[in-house]
């Protein structure tokens, strides 16, 4: 990597003459000065002209070196800046005294010249090196948070006829849940939670990419199976070894007044009918984009009127452990959870069950739970 | 934490698993398997009978596990689940790719 010449580096030492040798070497190279005879003028002329580099003398009247470098370390506009301590002592209690203080290294004098600059120039390196990597990784991180901006749904006002409500809390930044609601037809809408198995950054590539599979491929002719199916082929380019989808969807036709409901590996999608009736749709499939030939249960339903479905991800019935007697009993508190709260509107019941299921237990998973009304 | 009791004969395996089959416990389990499946091994039983959880890491392992050992010709059985753990292995149809028995 070239240093980049448009560089200022700040000398504080006492000693002119140290100053004026070190100040016509680094022009020399193609660098810009800036010095002081006095280590109180350090702080202020770094906050205000903001140098790549200090090179400051350890032994200087009034406050050592160290004291002003620590100074430095600890002023936000400056605390970045490498600092290289000059001395003309060799000892190594001094030597330490720098490096506790902060100081990246420590040059005795009298300095050899090239020596001055061969490691001025490894730490310029050092930094630039540091900046070119966090700015990579402020790309990364903005075309993650993009990404999942991207995979934001439809809120519940922005398409009311669709009728459902949400409730989605996610453990990290980016999370492995995952809903939408597609309108897939006159009168049908799509309704899917997914749970992709992590919850590393890399997660919401994979959930970006399983949005434009759905969106790709969902269609009104194309049943929710057989869009499974296309997303379980092309999903394993995506997914690391052992990584998988969890899929629960349920398609609601307000024209025909048919319901399909597809369970992919999360818990069981709840029924709650406009009578009071309560139940799982038990329904099996294999879990998402891990196995090479799969198959996917779908159930018909008919529907009416103020009919209900609940879609919920595992997060929501393992709360007191991984452990599958924990998760069963899971399943059970939701059925309940559900039968206590059926009279309640959409919203009001979607947002009841995460303090009755949840309480304050520590949350180990994302939570999604995606309520529909017919 | 995962301890792992291991009997070999030729290309059969038995790993006993005492512990969370989990996302923090995999790294030895998962690193063995490997090693075991290079080294020839192509039947593996995976005894659960002391494991008592497994979270989506953990069956994201043992659906890799039966991938790998499918490319060679073999076969993954799990032995020694619990009532609701096979239950919970059969609504994920995970019965319809390899062998999964009860403790029982």
């Amino acid at each position: 990597m070239d240093i980049d010449n448009n560089v200022t580096i700040l000398i504080v030492d006492d000693d002119l003459m140290s100053v004026m040798i070190l100040e016509n070497m680094l022009k020399h190279e193609g660098f810009k000065t800036l010095s002081t005879l006095s280590g109180s003028f350090a702080l202020p002329i770094a906050e205000s002209k903001q140098p790549d580099l200090i090179l400051l003398d350890l032994n200087l009247p009034g406050e050592r070196g160290s004291d002003i470098c620590r100074k430095l370390k600890s002023a936000p506009l400056t605390s970045e800046i490498p600092v290289l301590f000059l001395s003309a002592d060799s000892n190594v209690s001094s030597k330490i005294e720098c490096f506790d203080a902060g100081g990246l290294d420590y040059i005795t004098k009298p300095f050899e010249l090239r020596e001055v600059l061969a490691r001025v120039n490894t730490h310029l390196r050092l930094q630039q090196t540091q900046k070119a990597l966090t700015k990579v990784l402020s790309s990364k991180i903005n075309e993650i948070s993009q990404a999942q901006q991207a995979l934001l749904p439809s809120k519940p006002s922005e398409i009311p006829e669709a009728k459902f409500a949400v409730v989605y809390q996610q453990l990290s930044g980016a999370g492995g849940d995952f809903y939408d609601v597609v309108k897939t037809g006159n009168g049908i809408y799509d309704y899917i939670t997914a749970d992709v198995c992590g919850h590393d950054h890399s997660i919401a590539f994979v959930t970006a990419a399983l949005k434009t599979l759905f969106i790709q491929n969902i269609a009104p002719q194309t049943e929710p199976v057989n869009v499974l199916k296309i997303v379980n082929k092309v999903l394993p380019s995506v997914l690391k070894n052992g990584q998988f989808v969890g899929v629960s969807w349920v398609r609601v036709n307000r024209m025909t007044k048919k319901a399909l409901v597809v369970n992919a590996g999360q818990p069981p999608v709840v029924y709650i009918g406009h009578d009071g009736e309560v139940k799982t749709v038990d329904v099996t499939g294999d879990i998402v984009g891990i196995f090479e030939n799969v198959i996917f249960e779908q159930a018909e339903i008919d529907i009416e009127s103020g009919d209900r479905f609940l879609l919920c991800s595992d997060g929501i019935v393992e709360v007191n452990g991984k452990n599958s007697e924990a998760r069963a009993d899971g399943i059970k508190k939701l059925l309940t959870a559900c039968i206590k709260n059926k009279d309640k509107d959409l919203n009001k019941l979607v947002q009841s069950l995460i303090p009755l299921l949840i309480g304050n237990a520590e949350i180990s998973d994302d939570v999604v739970i995606l309520g529909v009304e017919v | 934490m995962l301890n792992i009791k291991e009997q070999r004969d030729g290309k059969n395996c038995e790993l006993s698993l005492e512990g969370e089959l989990v996302a923090t416990t995999l790294d030895n389990v998962r690193n063995r398997v490997r090693e075991l499946v290079a080294d020839g091994v192509a039947f593996l039983t995976i005894d659960m009978s002391r494991s008592n959880a497994i979270d989506s890491a953990g069956i994201g392992f043992i659906a890799a596990t039966h991938n790998s050992l499918e490319k060679n010709s073999g076969t993954l059985k799990l032995t020694g689940l619990s009532k609701d753990m096979y239950d919970f292995f059969v609504c994920l149809r995970m019965h319809t790719h390899f062998t999964i028995e009860t403790k029982d």
